[in-house]
């Protein structure tokens, strides 16, 4: 047996079958000259004629068999009347004396053809009894309060106007595939509600079809059809049967309803939106004809049904609705308490977690991965969030089914079949995810959704005929979780605004704070700036009428009150070197750099030659190594090099063969400096005070300093974007490094005019 | 017309007192005025009250009540009658900022004062034997 792909019937051309059914006839007549161009063969057996005899003859000829129950309207008439409304919709129907019987003609135009069709009429209910049940069925659907009494309301009613045995309510699910979702039966019928059928039992262009024509109807599934006449070929004047009320059936559809034990069928489309919902679905278990104006009510309880199952999709379950929204006012306020979007989303009484009916939840924020609930591991999170970012579903992904699409998340189904994203900024895989664990659900299908169709091969052509068992049919659905209800869905999405609203005030607030921090910070260096400023003329004064005591009067004082003096003369000097220090400091933030290539080797000559002037307590030897030139302003780098290597000077005391090591080298993007001394060392423990402004470090006071120079040796290198840092061990020795970038090629030097 | 070898503009006393002190000791015979500030300075030299002073050197600090000693540089040099004075700035700052706007204005020469007295004494002894020994005048 040939594989016989489903689509096959995908491809029937169902609209255009050549025949109607045999509950009435069917007159086509060309839509200017009004001439009988199509008749149904079986219009003999309703008026005295044939079909041969009818063809090319004017309407007026079929007036002489039918006669309206309204006097004196000819059917040529009707159509003028038609035609200047240009819709035939609302003359249908007509009530015709056909022979003996009563009939309703239903009148449509289709391409170059008026098509005119005759069905019997019953007269079982009048008129004032369909209004009254429309009334009563309006009210009663309207007033459901529950989706499901809806559903089963609206079955109720279409089986008591149609009286057709079971009535049932037939949703698409995503994937086309239909479930009964409610169901009015007589009672010895065995019930389908929640069964599930294959998409293939209702193909796509049958779903197109349905779309387009609200209403089906079978009659009796075991008459014959009644062929038009002339034979329609392939490539001829075909009549298009879309709008037909009589069009017959595919012979496939006809097997399928037998097969089921049905005799005769209806179907009223469900629309929202421009899409196919579902179906009301009636089946017999013999012939039943349903008249025009019963199915017109029928229709009309659908259309009914299809806008208030619209209004009842958002209201489904109004508390847990309640609980997405307080969650997610709650995570706001928690974001904006502290502008910590993690700390807000995670970390707090309210979580993202509860925000849906996920068992789990991560947040993939700032690279961290943040996991709450039942979950795969950070790495599964890592590793998911990257085949998300492949996926280019910027904003909102959701799935019930996640194995089936992803495959290493088989082995996290227990705990994320089902999977919803929002996405904060894919470019830094940024995410909020929710998992749903694998819920195994035991689907019963309709007959065995893998056998729907079978072919089998007859005059070497493929027929295919529908399944012979309808019997029921249990599957084991795995890899699934429940669906994201639009609830949650609409939750996440919320949530997804606010975390964004979140950062994006974040980033202001920051800007705001680091406007009012530098606003501060040059308030403070201009207060530093001043205040050294103002020191310094009072020192100075200070410091002078000490000195003139000591020339002007010395000889008159005596030796102690000389030595006191020189005293006063000296702590004045080291305030004044302070206030020198810290001016320069305060200066440095806000002195222009004026950058420039520094050969090193005459600087540090010139520092080391001035620091042997200035230190006389010991001569340590200094090596020097490669002196690779500096890029930087000329005065500031050489200030931080008279800090690093008096430093390395003054601190070899302790040595006994003082040692100053410097030497430097272009490493990558950097030239880095290292100044090495074999003086007390640094303990690494306080390290961190380095740098800092006033720090001395506990083993440096018999050695003179104030604790400014490092900390404006660190400001020079960072204005210069170049890093400082140092290794020691108390006691060997100290090595300083100090690292600025290399010119880059097409930096042009601010002086180079 | 008085002719005078220095004129010292300089607000503090204490400044003032020491300046006196340097000059006695440099050469007893030196003469000098004091100008508390830029406006006293500018009507000494004009002569407004009383005779116009001439001094072969004056000495300018930065911060004064008033104009600043950048501002006295500028205005002096606008100034027919003064614009040829050696004006030479005297003050703590060491300020390259300060130190630029005053040679901008028109300044002689820059002297940072020095914090010592020693060194004070150093600079107006250079200052007294190049402006006043050494260097030609008319």
């Amino acid at each position: 047996m040939q594989d016989v792909d489903l689509t096959s019937c995908d491809r029937e051309p169902i609209h255009i079958p050549g025949s109607i059914q045999s509950h009435g006839f069917l007159v086509a007549v060309q839509k200017d000259t009004y001439l009988i161009k199509k008749v149904s063969s079986n219009v003999g057996d309703y008026i005295g004629t044939t079909a041969a005899a009818l063809i090319d003859q004017p309407i007026q000829h079929l007036d002489s068999f039918i006669a309206s129950t309204v006097p004196g309207s000819a059917l040529e008439e009707l159509l003028n009347v038609g035609r200047r409304n240009q819709s035939y919709e609302s003359l249908s129907p007509q009530q015709m004396q056909v022979a003996d019987q009563d009939m309703n003609l239903i009148i449509h135009a289709s391409g170059e053809y008026i098509v005119l069709e005759f069905e019997p009429r019953l007269t079982w209910m009048d008129v004032l009894d369909y209004q009254k049940l429309i009334t009563r069925s309006l009210q009663e659907v309207q007033g459901a309060p529950t989706l499901q009494l809806l559903l089963d309301r609206a079955a109720k009613w279409v089986k008591s106007i149609t009286g057709f045995d079971r009535v049932m309510v037939y949703q698409f699910m995503e994937d086309w595939h239909g479930v009964v979702v409610a169901e009015q039966k007589e009672s010895h019928l065995e019930a389908f509600l929640g069964l599930h059928y294959p998409a293939s039992d209702i193909p796509k262009q049958a779903r197109q079809l349905y779309l387009r024509n609200l209403v089906r109807l079978i009659a009796d599934v075991s008459s014959t059809s009644a062929r038009l006449y002339p034979d329609e070929k392939p490539g001829s004047d075909i009549l298009d049967l879309s709008d037909s009320v009589l069009r017959s059936v595919s012979p496939i559809h006809i097997e399928y309803l037998k097969n089921m034990g049905v005799m005769a069928s209806m179907s009223i489309s469900l629309v929202i939106n421009g899409k196919l919902w579902g179906l009301i679905a009636c089946h017999h278990y013999s012939p039943r004809f349903v008249d025009y104006p019963a199915r017109t009510t029928a229709r009309f309880i659908s259309q009914i049904l299809s806008a208030t199952l619209e209004h009842h999709r958002g209201e489904t379950d109004s508390e847990f609705a309640n609980q997405v929204l307080s969650t997610g006012q709650q995570l706001l306020i928690q974001m904006t308490k502290d502008w910590d979007v993690a700390e807000g989303l995670v970390g707090r009484k309210d979580t993202i977690l509860q925000l849906t009916k996920a068992s789990g939840a991560a947040l993939v924020f700032e690279n961290k991965v943040y996991l709450l609930g039942t979950t795969p591991t950070e790495e599964e999170v890592r590793a998911l969030v990257k085949w998300l970012g492949t996926l280019q579903v910027d904003n909102f992904f959701q799935t019930d089914h996640l194995p089936n699409q992803y495959s290493p998340a088989l082995a996290y189904k227990d705990k994320a079949s089902g999977l919803m994203v929002v996405g904060l900024s894919p470019i830094l895989e940024e995410y909020v995810l929710w998992f749903k664990p694998e819920q195994i659900q035991l689907v019963s299908w309709a007959g065995n959704p893998e056998k729907s169709v079978s072919g089998h091969e007859e005059d070497g052509t493929i027929r295919l005929s529908p399944r012979k068992s309808f019997e029921k049919w249990t599957q084991e659905v795995k890899n699934t979780s429940l669906p994201w209800e639009d609830v949650e869905i609409a939750g996440a999405l919320r949530l997804r605004e606010d975390i964004l609203h979140v950062i994006t005030r974040k980033a202001n607030e920051i800007r705001r704070l680091n406007e009012q921090l530098k606003h501060a910070y040059e308030e403070l260096d201009a207060f530093s700036y001043t205040i050294s400023h103002d020191l310094r003329t009072p020192l100075t004064t200070l410091k002078s009428y000490t000195e003139i005591l000591l020339e002007d009067f010395g000889e008159e004082l005596d030796e102690e009150a000389r030595q006191i003096i020189d005293r006063i003369l000296r702590s004045a000097d080291r305030m004044g070197l302070l206030i020198q220090n810290v001016l320069g400091y305060s200066r440095l933030s806000r002195s222009e750099i004026n950058r420039q290539e520094i050969p090193m080797r005459p600087v540090i000559d010139t520092l080391l030659e001035d620091l042997r002037v200035a230190i006389t307590t010991h001569q340590p030897s200094v090596q020097i190594g490669t002196t690779p030139p500096l890029y930087g302003d000329p005065t500031m780098i050489g200030q931080i090099f008279a800090n690093v290597i008096s430093n390395a000077f003054k601190y070899s005391v302790s040595a006994k063969e003082p040692r100053i090591e410097i030497n430097g080298k272009v490493e990558g993007e950097e030239v880095i400096y290292a100044v090495r001394d074999n003086g007390i060392g640094i303990n690494m423990g306080q390290a961190s005070k380095v740098f800092d402004l006033f720090k001395r470090l506990d083993n440096t006071g018999s050695i003179e300093g104030n604790g400014v120079g490092m900390a404006i040796a660190k400001r020079i290198v960072n204005r210069h974007n170049g890093r400082i840092w140092f290794q020691s061990k108390e006691g060997e020795g100290t090595i300083f490094y100090v690292a600025l970038p290399v010119k880059k090629p097409a930096e042009v030097p601010a002086n180079s005019n | 017309m008085k002719k005078v070898d220095i004129l010292y503009i300089e607000d503090n006393p204490d400044d003032v007192l020491f300046f006196e002190r340097i000059l006695k000791k440099i050469d007893d015979s030196l003469t000098f005025e004091v100008a508390g500030s830029g406006t006293e300075a500018i009507s000494m030299l004009n002569g407004e009250n009383s005779e116009s002073i001439r001094p072969r050197l004056v000495l300018v600090d930065m911060n004064l009540p008033g104009l600043s000693g950048v501002e006295i540089v500028r205005s002096l040099r606008h100034t027919q009658s003064t614009r040829h004075l050696p004006l030479v700035i005297f003050s703590t700052s060491d300020s390259p900022t300060d130190i630029r706007s005053s040679y901008e204005a028109g300044a002689t020469g820059y002297l940072v004062k020095s914090g010592s007295y020693k060194g004070r004494t150093q600079q107006l002894d250079h200052a007294h034997k190049f402006w006043i020994v050494s260097n030609q005048y008319f």
